[in-house]
């Protein structure tokens, strides 16, 4: 993740890349570059909060998969962090809006993949959208070629540029290279001493 | 006829993840979209004669949070029924929130299907 001044726009810019996100209040622009990974914009206008997650699946997955085969999981907890980062700062549920960009058939290029991955991340985050109820306003997603995402927190302003070759190509590789890992802390379990041994009122079904 | 295990996650995909995974494993699952839904449900099995072998909680949830949620089941007879949080949080004083509620456990997300599935086992047959 970087920050940095963009006299361009006139705003602070906060770059993210795969497995990141990035929520505020302020007014920032959240910017990335994408292949076959998805980006979702989500905010809710009424109380000036956005923000944007830049994930991608595990691995290529049907739709009936996507939420029960364990390489859905890294998808649902992107998008369940976005969700409750967005409610910390003040968002309501009933009010986001999300768009969807990204996608792109870019790892159709590499021996052991197909370019269902772009495919895959991109039905998977609406599938989501959808069943959390959350409407999606705008997508660009599909086609051949990685896009450059610049996202505006405040007005819910999205500028989408076709990525050209040379910029392109080092996104690919990178993308062969990215593994989805969340937070070191995932899968960590706590087990607290102050459990009650049994239930004297008994076991009941 | 498996054991029942209340799921309590505003998430819809989440819920229909963990769903998925513990029917799969022989337990009945009964869904709740927060607190306030969760402990409604709780009062309708006991009327019922019935109560959850155990309760999946998530924390950040609007209308009635995992951890008040927790604290308002220790107050009631469903107090013994373990409850382990399902969270994206990880931070120590998190942790230490749910403890003080009452929560028997803390599973980080995101965890595979199957330590899940062995989390709630343990929970379930060793009466944590």
């Amino acid at each position: 993740m970087l920050r940095m001044h963009c006299s361009r726009l006139g705003l602070d810019m906060v770059v993210i890349g795969a497995g990141e996100q990035w929520s505020s209040r302020e007014a920032v622009v959240i910017g990335t570059c994408l292949g076959s990974c998805v980006a979702t914009c989500l905010m809710d206008r009424d109380a000036g909060v956005a923000g944007m997650n830049h994930f991608m699946l595990a691995a290529p997955l049907r739709p009936e998969h996507f939420f029960t085969a364990d390489a859905g999981r890294f998808g649902i907890w992107a998008m369940e962090s976005l969700v409750n980062d967005l409610l910390r700062l003040g968002a309501s549920r009933k009010r986001l809006c999300a768009k969807v960009f990204g996608g792109a058939n870019v790892l159709g290029w590499s021996k052991e993949g197909s370019g269902a991955i772009g495919q895959s991340n991109v039905l998977f985050a609406l599938e989501c959208l959808e069943a959390e109820h959350i409407p999606v306003l705008a997508r660009e997603t599909g086609g051949s070629r990685g896009r450059g995402i610049l996202f505006n927190a405040r007005t819910g302003e999205v500028q989408v540029r076709k990525l050209t070759f040379g910029g392109f190509e080092n996104l690919v590789q990178r993308e062969r290279r990215f593994r989805p890992a969340p937070h070191p802390r995932a899968g960590e379990l706590t087990v607290f001493s102050s459990l009650p041994i049994a239930d004297p009122e008994g076991d009941q079904e | 006829m498996g054991k029942k295990i209340l799921v309590v996650d505003d998430s819809a995909v989440l819920r229909a993840s963990v769903k998925f995974t513990l029917t799969s494993a022989g337990y009945q699952v009964v869904e709740a979209h927060d607190g306030k839904h969760a402990l409604q449900i709780l009062k309708e099995m006991s009327l019922a004669s019935e109560r959850p072998a155990m309760i999946l909680s998530d924390i950040n949830m609007p209308v009635m949070d995992g951890i008040t949620f927790i604290k308002q089941v220790k107050q009631t007879s469903c107090k013994f029924i373990p409850i382990l949080v399902l969270t994206t949080e990880s931070q120590e004083t998190k942790k230490a929130e749910g403890k003080a509620a009452g929560a028997s456990g803390w599973l980080v997300k995101p965890f595979r299907e199957q330590q899940l599935v062995d989390v709630v086992h343990k929970f379930v047959r060793d009466g944590h």
